[in-house]
This record gives structure tokens, sequence and C-alpha cells, in this order.
């Protein structure tokens, strides 16, 4: 399962959408992978993902490097905001933890592709120019890693019976 | 290639919530300040887009609480169009709002709140999370707690179109009815809401209140403040949390004001500060004096306390109980306790439940009744809804084709700004004492703000999707003295 996720609203936000749907686009044919969009956080993760074997999370960040940067995360480097102080929602680790102690059909293994982006905090719909101009370039940094060989399974979506 | 890294989350806090404390030449708290990151632009991302699309948009604005933004744009539109909607509207809408804050109270009481009771305060801030709930209470709680909130979501799933940016909202109505299966289903969940909400209360009860280290945090002056409060009431004065008129209390419970949404601006009005973007609402009628509590300060609350203490009580019998409780441990009405913002939640939850089986017992809610066509000139329209976070307004105006010439919002937060702020100050003033800080600050601090149940919104979606806090603390000059972090030191 591919999940992007972010704010369509709200400029680079909506970057893990606009990957996420040109990665549907490009992966149409495919019977092994779902992919899909959620605009809210933290919980309602756990539950698209239920019955996955493996969830891929497209996600924006910011830290200060080249927009359009690509980073590879896992739940290990969300580990230390388990105790995070957010007012809202958990985080993705605690999650997926949670729904571990709750014998729910979690994923086994949960990767984050985080792209770095420029503003967040500004209403839009368009990318900023200069990630806008890495997109492609993104979604063929992501096949490439998610599917390093070519699947030969058809009959599946990923998803476990 | 992408490569392998260990997030640095302060990187990613820059410019969004985080806490400056001032010391003066003597190592003590002069100022503190809470700063939440201000979204830019809504005005003219609004302007020109046809009204109608407003209750599908403004609930993007927000991964927290898209349920109330698109109720309360709808009433907006409502008010935009001069539209009335058959009272079958109201009542899906309303059950629509009551299950989102029934879920979300719950999710904040067990995830994000509760850590801070039912771990412990001092428990290291490894285990104050929902992991840490569980293996105190249990794990068939844990369970309970998911499945509830479920089946709370699937109310809006199933008569907002979409669970996340609901799409049932239009000027004069909704777009679809209940059916049989919907109002069989919606029963069951609403009993066990209110189980759920019993449950829920009992182990407040239980674990806090028969604590006396808690109780005497609840009722302490370390977190309290003597403010004005503002929620919604029905015409009982009780709490709706849907509709109704706005009610202003004294900090001393004598009523304020009682007003329309749409004559919000004569009695709410907004101070800027140089050092945040975020405007500080205030009460006009006793003016900005500071960051400051007392009658003479028009800073006012909003949220579930604060609902509370605005109201003559709850509209359900069982949440009344629940409501006569809770002030008569708090030693009287209103409650000035910051922390009692959790226990009102939950009070608020059990008010959700009975009141989502009143709705569901309302025969009414079964008619296909459920649209006021608009026929008027829209022009102006100002709606009001209680989010779980507090009042939450939106005002748009339009050309008579129905496009957006202005859009304004004021949001619960925001609402609470001035006083959350006045929260982590106390704190901060209780833990730094000639320069030495005590190592329980964040902690405090945390607390402090987390009982509100902010909402910074709204960027927060960006990874790694949590808002970590930090405090920086400054000398008079405004050099840092001491930047602490919950990850780095949690």
């Amino acid at each position: 399962m591919i999940l992007g996720v972010g704010s369509s609203i709200l400029t680079d936000d909506s970057v893990g959408l606009v990957v996420a749907g040109k990665l549907g686009e490009r992966l149409a044919g495919r019977g092994d992978v779902d992919v899909g969009v959620n605009e809210e956080a933290g919980f309602s993760l756990l539950e698209e993902s239920l019955g996955y074997d493996r969830l891929v999370v497209i996600d924006s960040i910011l830290t200060g490097r080249e927009p359009g940067t690509v980073m590879r995360l896992d739940l290990a480097d969300l580990g230390r905001t388990i105790h995070s102080n957010s007012p809202h929602g958990a985080n993705l680790a605690t999650v997926m933890e949670l729904g571990r102690q709750q014998n729910m059909d979690v994923p086994d293994e949960v990767v984050i592709y985080a792209i770095e982006v420029v503003d967040v905090l500004t209403f839009g719909e368009e990318l900023t120019p200069a990630l806008a101009a890495r997109v492609g370039a993104i979604v063929d940094e992501i096949i490439g890693e998610v599917f390093p060989e070519p699947s030969d399974s058809t009959d599946e979506r990923g998803r476990r019976p | 290639m992408s490569k392998r890294i260990t997030i640095d989350p302060i990187t990613r806090l820059e410019g969004h919530g985080k806490i400056e404390i001032f010391l003066d030449d003597s190592g003590n708290v002069s100022n503190a300040y809470f700063q939440v990151p201000e979204l830019r632009g809504f005005e003219k991302f609004s302007e020109g887009r046809m009204a109608e699309e407003m209750p599908r948009i403004t609930p993007k604005i927000c991964g927290v609480c898209p349920t109330t933004h698109h109720m309360a744009s709808t009433k907006t539109l409502d008010d935009l169009f001069h539209v009335d909607p058959p009272r079958p509207a109201k009542l899906i809408r309303e059950l629509i709002n009551t299950a989102f804050i029934f879920e979300d109270h719950a999710l904040h009481f067990y995830f994000l709140g509760g850590p801070d009771f039912v771990v412990g305060p001092d428990a290291p801030a490894a285990e104050r999370n929902i992991l840490g709930v569980i293996a105190k209470v249990g794990l068939e709680i844990g369970g309970q707690v998911i499945d509830i909130r479920k089946r709370a979501r699937n109310i809006i799933t199933e008569l907002g179109g979409r669970v996340i940016h609901p799409v049932c909202g239009l000027p004069g109505g909704v777009s679809r009815g209940l059916t049989e299966e919907n109002r069989e289903e919606f029963r069951k969940t609403a009993a066990d809401a209110v189980e759920f909400a019993k449950f829920s209360l009992q182990l407040f009860e239980d674990v806090v209140l028969k604590n006396k280290t808690y109780v005497d945090l609840i009722v302490g002056d370390v977190y309290k403040h003597e403010t004005y409060y503002m929620g919604l009431v029905d015409e009982n004065n009780k709490v709706n949390l849907y509709d109704g008129q706005l009610r202003v209390v004294t900090p001393t419970g004598e009523e304020f004001a009682k007003f329309e949404a749409k004559d919000y601006l004569d009695h709410i009005s907004e101070h800027v500060e140089p050092w945040s973007y975020v405007k500080f609402p205030f009460l006009k009628k006793v003016g900005w004096k500071g960051f400051v509590d007392g009658p003479d300060s028009g800073v006012f609350r909003v949220a579930p306390l604060a609902r509370l203490n605005a109201s003559e009580g709850m509209a359900t019998p069982q949440a009344q109980a629940a409501h006569d409780k809770m002030y008569e441990t708090l030693g009287g009405k209103p409650a000035h306790n910051t922390l009692a913002y959790h226990w009102a939640r939950l009070v608020e939850i059990l008010y959700a439940g009975e009141r989502m089986v009143e709705l569901l017992e309302d025969d009414d809610i079964m008619s296909d009744n459920i649209r006021t066509l608009p026929t008027e000139t829209p022009t102006e329209g100002i709606g009001v809804v209680e989010a779980p976070r507090g009042t939450l307004f939106h005002h748009y105006k339009t050309d008579e084709r129905g496009v957006i010439t202005q859009a304004n919002l004021i949001v619960a937060t925001v609402c609470n700004a001035a006083a959350i702020c006045m929260s982590v100050e106390r704190a901060a003033k209780g833990l730094i004492k000639d320069g030495v800080v005590n190592d329980g600050l964040l902690n405090m601090v945390e607390m402090a703000f987390r009982a509100y149940d902010p909402c910074f919104g709204c960027a927060t979606h960006s990874m790694p999707g949590q808002m970590p806090l930090v405090v920086e603390i400054k000398d008079p000059e405004g050099n840092i003295v001491e930047r602490l972090s919950q990850f780095v030191d949690g």
C-alpha cells in the first residue's frame, strides 16, 4: 500500500498527495499494489494500512535540504517522537505499535519517503516551482526504491487474504 | 539516491509552535510566550471561489477538526443565502457534529491528555503516551477506544459522505437523510458511547480523583486563571455543541453577554502582538489589558471547561449529574482550574453520547424534508459551531453571484491563545527560580497547554507529523541562554 499524506490546500504540504497521484497512474497496471491518499494523519493511517504486507507513506518534511530531496525513513526514525506532545493525533510509530498490541493486521514493514519542501504555511493548490520541477524525478526515485525489481504478482494487491 | 537519516525534530519546528521564556536580570521569568504557526493567505485563497465550495475546502485546512469546519461553513452558507434549514436537516447536522466531538474528545483523553494523569505527570516522557495508558489500564481498554471511535466515525462517514472531509452540508440543509438501517446501527453506537463515556469518567475518578497528588495539581494555583468564558448555549442556557446563542460569563459566573453569531464583531476584537502572527481575540466591551486574568481583562476562554462554565448546565441527565459532581469537587462554578479541562471533556463525551441517543430517538430525523432551497441573493454570512477545541467562527462576504469577496475564520485555539500564553507563563514562573531551571519544566509547561487541546493545524501534516515541544529561555537582551526539547531530553 502506497499512501500519500498531506493537505491539498497548503502549497507544498500537498506533495505527498501529488506524488501518490502520479504513482497511481504509473502503477495502474500492477496488481500487487494499491495507491491512495489521506489528508488526515495518525490513527487513520493505521486503519488504512490494515491487511497489507507493506506500507509506504509519502509525506513532506522541512529540514533545510534542497527542495525535492527524498529521505527514506522507517518507524525507528520516528520512534523518538513517540512521546511527543502533539495536541492531537498520534504519530505513525505509536499507532502501529498500538495496532500490534491490539493484534490488528498491521503491515510487517513501514517505510516513509519524506520529501523536502519549501512552504507548508501558505494556502495554495500549487507546489512551489522548485519542488514542482522535481516531481517527475521524485516519482522515478520512489518507484526505483519501492520496486527494485519487476514483480510477477498480478492477482494480489499486496493485501493478505 | 535517497539516504537514511535520523530526523532532527527541531528543524521541523522552526516557525511553528514554540515557547519563549524571557528572564529578568535576576534570572526569574519576566514573560513567557507561546507561539503557534499562522497559516497565510486564506483570504486571497478564498477570493473568487463560489461560496458553495467553502464547506468542501475549509475542512482541508485542518486534518484534525475537518467535520466542525464543514459544519461552521455550512451554517455560514445558510446565513449567506438567507435560508433556514428544516428541522430534520438540523438534527442530522447536529448528529454528525456530536459524533465527531465524541470521538475527538475520546481520542484526546486516552491518547493525549490521559497520559499526563493515567500514567502520571512525573512518569518518564517516553511512557506518557497511549501505550503507557494501555499498559496501566489494560489491553482491553485500548480495544474499546479503537472500536467506539471507529463506530462514531462511521456515523460521520455514512451521513457526511466521507469521513475525513464531509460533503453533506448544503445551504439550507443536507444532501442525504438516514435509512432505517443507519438509524438502527447508530442507536447501538450511541448507547455504547454513553456506556464508554461513563466508563471513562469512572476511570478518571479511580485513577485521578482518588490520587491526592493529582487532585492537588488540578485544584492548585499553578494552572488557575480567573477569566471570562464563552460557549454556545440553548434556550435554557444549557451547553449546545451545534447551535444556539453565544453566552459569555464573568470570572465570577454572572452572564456578561449573550448574542447571535452574526453579532460577534460587536463583542470580540483581536489584539496584535509584535512577536506573533496570531491575533489574540478578547472581549471588546472589557478591553485588552495584556496577558492577565481578572474581571478587568478581556481575555476569555473557550472549549470544554469554558463551555460548561458559560452554561447553566447540561441538557442531558447523566451529563448533568457528572457536571454537578465536577463543580462540587472543584469548589463551585465557574471553575478556573485549567487542568479541569480534561474532566470537562469527559463530561462532554457523556453529553455527546446522550445527545446522540436523543437525536436518534427523534422521529423527525427520519424525515425526507432535509433541504430548503435558497432563493435569495447571497450577501454576507456568519456561522458558528462548537468544535472540540472551542468556538469556531466562519465569516464570508460575496457578490450577488455568490462569489467570495472576503473570508475570515476565528478558530478555537486562537480564542484560547492568550490564556495558553498565561498558563505557560504561570507554569514557567513556578519552575524557574534565580536562573535555575527545574527539571520538571517541560512536563509542566506541556501539561499547561495540552489541557486546552490546542490545534496548530494544519501544517502539522508534514513529517514527523507532530510538533515537538521546544522551550527557549532568553535573557533580557533576547539572547538564548537555554534551549530545551522534549525530544532531546525525554
